[in-house]
C-alpha cells in the first residue's frame, strides 16, 4: 500500500523538479545588459586628459561576463545609420581611451562602474570626434548553436578645444499637399563644419479650424560634414481631414521659421469610399441618360405617321 | 501736548517695527529649486544566449528554423538603433574543418535556403526581402519557401530597428535557419552573431 504511494510521490516531485530545472535553464541562458548614460559631450584641451565612468548593469536572471572597449562612430547617409567601422585617414579616436578594466563578469541585480580616461594628444586639430564605448556580454559557445552576444553604447561627442568652423543650414522643408496616414513631414539639415551642433525643432499641426492637433519639439544632433533627414511623423492622424503645418528649427543661434504647408489627409479606405461614390454617381448620371434616350425612341416609335407624310426609301 | 505727540510717534514707531518686520520677514522667503536629472539607459535583453538549430538531415534535405528575441529598453528621447551583424569576419559555421556556408541571399535580395547553408530573417523587416512571414520555428522539416539571407558582417551590420522615441521592452523576433543534407559532415557547427543597440543622436 505504501509502494504506490511513494511512488506518486517520487514522480510528482520528481516532474515538479524537471519544471523548475527546465525554467530554470531557460532563464538561465538570458542576458540582459544596460548601460548608463549613454551619451557623453566632453570638451578636451588637446594634450590633457579627462577621466569619467560609465555604468554595467545586469538587470537579468542570470550571471555573465562582458568586455569593454571603444569603437569610432560616425554615421552612414541621411538616415544616420550608425557605423562603428574605422575609416581610412580618420584620427584613431580609439586610442585615446583607456579603460579600468578589459572586462569583467556581472552578477543579478550587480551594478558595476566602469572608469575611462581620455587622452587627446597635443596636436589635435579643434573641432569634433566621435566614438563608442561598448560594454559586450560574452556568451560561450555551445555546439551546434549560434551564439548571440549583445552590446550596449556609450556614445561619446569630444570637442578639441580651439577655434573650430560652426556652420549648418536648413536644406529642405517637405510636406506633401496630397497624404494618407501618417501625416509626415521632412526636412533635411546640413552640417558643414568641424563639430556637431543640436537643431532644435518644434513642429505643429492644427486643423483647419486652428486648433493644434499634434506638436512636436526634439533636439537632434547634426554630425559635422553631413546631412540629416529628419521625419516627423503624426502617429495619430486621423483618416480624413485638412491640416496645417508650421513650425521653427533653431541651430547655431538661427532661428528659421518654417513656410506654413496644407495637407490633406485622406487613408486608403476613404479614398477608396470617395472613389465608390464616384463610380456610383456616374452610374446613376450615365443609367439616367439611358433612360431619357430610351424614352425618346419610345415616343419617336409610338408617334403614328401623317398620312400625308412621305414614306421614307 | 508733547507728551502726546511722544505717545503717537512712538505709536507709529512700533507699528513701522511690526509690518515692517512683517514686510522683511515675507521678502525673506525664498523658493527651493528641486533638481533631478534622470540618466539616460539603454538595456538589450535577448531570450537566449545561443539558438540551437540541430538538424538530422535526409538525403532531400531539411531545415530547422529557431527564434530569439532581442528586448531592447532606453529612456532616451532620441529612441536607439538595434543592429545585427556577425561578430567575427567568418561568415560560415564552423565545426573543425567543415562548414556550413550562409546563405547566398543577402538582407535586400534574401533566398529560399538552399541544403547546407544557413542565414536568418526577420519578418516584415523595412527595406528588406524577407516578406510579411509569418515565419514558425521548424525542427528538420522540409525546406520552406521561407526567404533567409547571411548575416552581415561585422563592418555593415543590417538595421532591425530604429526608432525617435523612449522604448520600454520594443522586440525584434529574429529567426536563425539551418538546411543540411546527408552530404553535409556531421559535427558540432557554431557561429557567433552579435546585436548592438545604440542610442540615436
Amino acid at each position: 500500500m505504501i509502494k504506490p504511494r511513494l511512488i506518486k510521490i517520487a514522480v510528482s516531485t520528481g516532474g515538479l523538479f524537471t519544471l523548475l530545472a527546465f525554467s530554470g535553464t531557460a532563464l538561465a541562458t538570458a542576458q540582459d545588459i544596460t548601460m548608463s548614460p549613454t551619451t557623453v559631450s566632453q570638451v578636451i584641451q588637446p594634450g590633457t586628459t579627462v577621466d569619467g565612468n560609465f555604468l554595467v548593469i545586469d538587470q537579468g536572471k542570470s550571471a555573465y561576463n562582458f568586455q569593454v572597449y571603444a569603437t569610432p562612430y560616425h554615421v552612414i547617409g541621411e538616415d544616420y545609420t550608425p557605423d562603428f567601422t574605422i575609416l581610412p585617414n580618420a584620427p584613431k579616436v580609439v586610442s585615446w581611451f583607456k579603460f579600468s578594466t578589459a572586462g569583467e563578469s556581472i552578477s543579478p541585480g550587480q551594478t558595476k562602474s566602469v572608469g575611462y580616461s581620455i587622452t587627446m594628444p597635443k596636436n589635435t586639430t579643434p573641432g569634433g570626434y566621435y566614438a563608442v564605448a561598448f560594454a559586450e556580454t560574452k556568451f560561450p559557445q555551445s555546439g551546434n548553436s549560434i551564439t548571440l552576444n549583445e552590446r550596449v553604447g556609450e556614445v561619446f561627442y569630444i570637442e578639441a578645444a580651439g577655434p573650430v568652423v560652426k556652420k549648418g543650414q536648413l536644406l529642405t522643408w517637405s510636406v506633401p499637399f496630397f497624404q494618407k496616414p501618417p501625416l509626415t513631414s521632412t526636412m533635411r539639415v546640413e552640417d558643414s563644419g568641424g563639430i556637431n551642433f543640436p537643431t532644435t525643432i518644434n513642429v505643429k499641426v492644427e486643423d483647419a479650424f486652428g486648433q493644434a492637433k499634434y506638436t512636436l519639439a526634439t533636439v537632434k544632433q547634426i554630425l559635422p560634414q553631413t546631412i540629416r533627414r529628419i521625419i516627423v511623423p503624426w502617429a495619430l492622424t486621423p483618416s480624413l481631414g485638412l491640416f496645417k503645418v508650421t513650425g521653427t528649427v533653431s541651430f547655431l543661434s538661427t532661428r528659421t521659421t518654417l513656410p506654413t504647408r496644407w495637407v490633406l489627409v485622406m487613408s486608403p479606405t476613404v479614398q477608396l469610399a470617395f472613389g465608390l461614390i464616384a463610380l456610383l454617381i456616374i452610374l446613376i448620371f450615365v443609367f439616367g441618360e439611358w433612360r431619357k434616350m430610351r424614352a425618346k425612341r419610345q415616343i419617336k416609335q409610338e408617334t403614328p405617321r401623317h398620312p400625308d407624310q412621305p414614306k421614307v426609301p | 501736548m508733547l507728551k502726546s505727540f511722544r505717545v503717537v510717534t512712538g505709536a507709529l514707531v512700533a507699528l513701522v517695527f511690526i509690518f515692517g518686520s512683517a514686510a522683511v520677514a515675507s521678502a525673506a522667503t525664498a523658493n527651493t529649486t528641486i533638481s533631478s536629472q534622470i540618466n539616460a539607459v539603454i538595456s538589450l535583453l535577448s531570450t537566449n544566449g545561443t539558438v540551437n538549430v540541430n538538424v538530422t538531415p535526409t538525403s532531400g534535405g531539411v531545415q530547422t528554423i529557431a527564434s530569439d528575441t532581442a528586448t531592447v529598453s532606453t529612456n532616451d528621447v532620441d529612441g536607439y538603433t538595434l543592429q545585427l551583424g556577425e561578430n567575427t569576419g567568418a561568415s560560415t559555421m564552423v565545426s573543425g574543418s567543415n562548414t556550413i556556408p550562409a546563405s547566398a541571399g543577402s538582407v535586400v535580395s534574401p533566398v529560399a535556403m538552399a541544403v547546407d547553408t544557413w542565414g536568418f530573417r526577420v519578418d516584415g523587416l523595412a527595406g528588406s526581402g524577407f516578406g510579411a512571414g509569418p515565419t514558425s520555428p521548424q525542427s528538420s522539416a522540409a525546406i520552406s519557401a521561407l526567404k533567409f539571407a547571411a548575416v552581415p558582417a561585422s563592418g555593415s551590420p543590417v538595421t532591425l530597428a530604429d526608432t525617435s522615441a523612449v522604448a520600454t521592452n520594443a522586440t525584434t523576433t529574429v529567426y536563425y535557419g539551418v538546411a543540411a543534407d546527408t552530404s553535409q559532415p556531421s559535427g558540432t557547427y557554431t557561429n557567433v552573431v552579435t546585436y548592438t543597440a545604440t542610442t540615436n543622436p
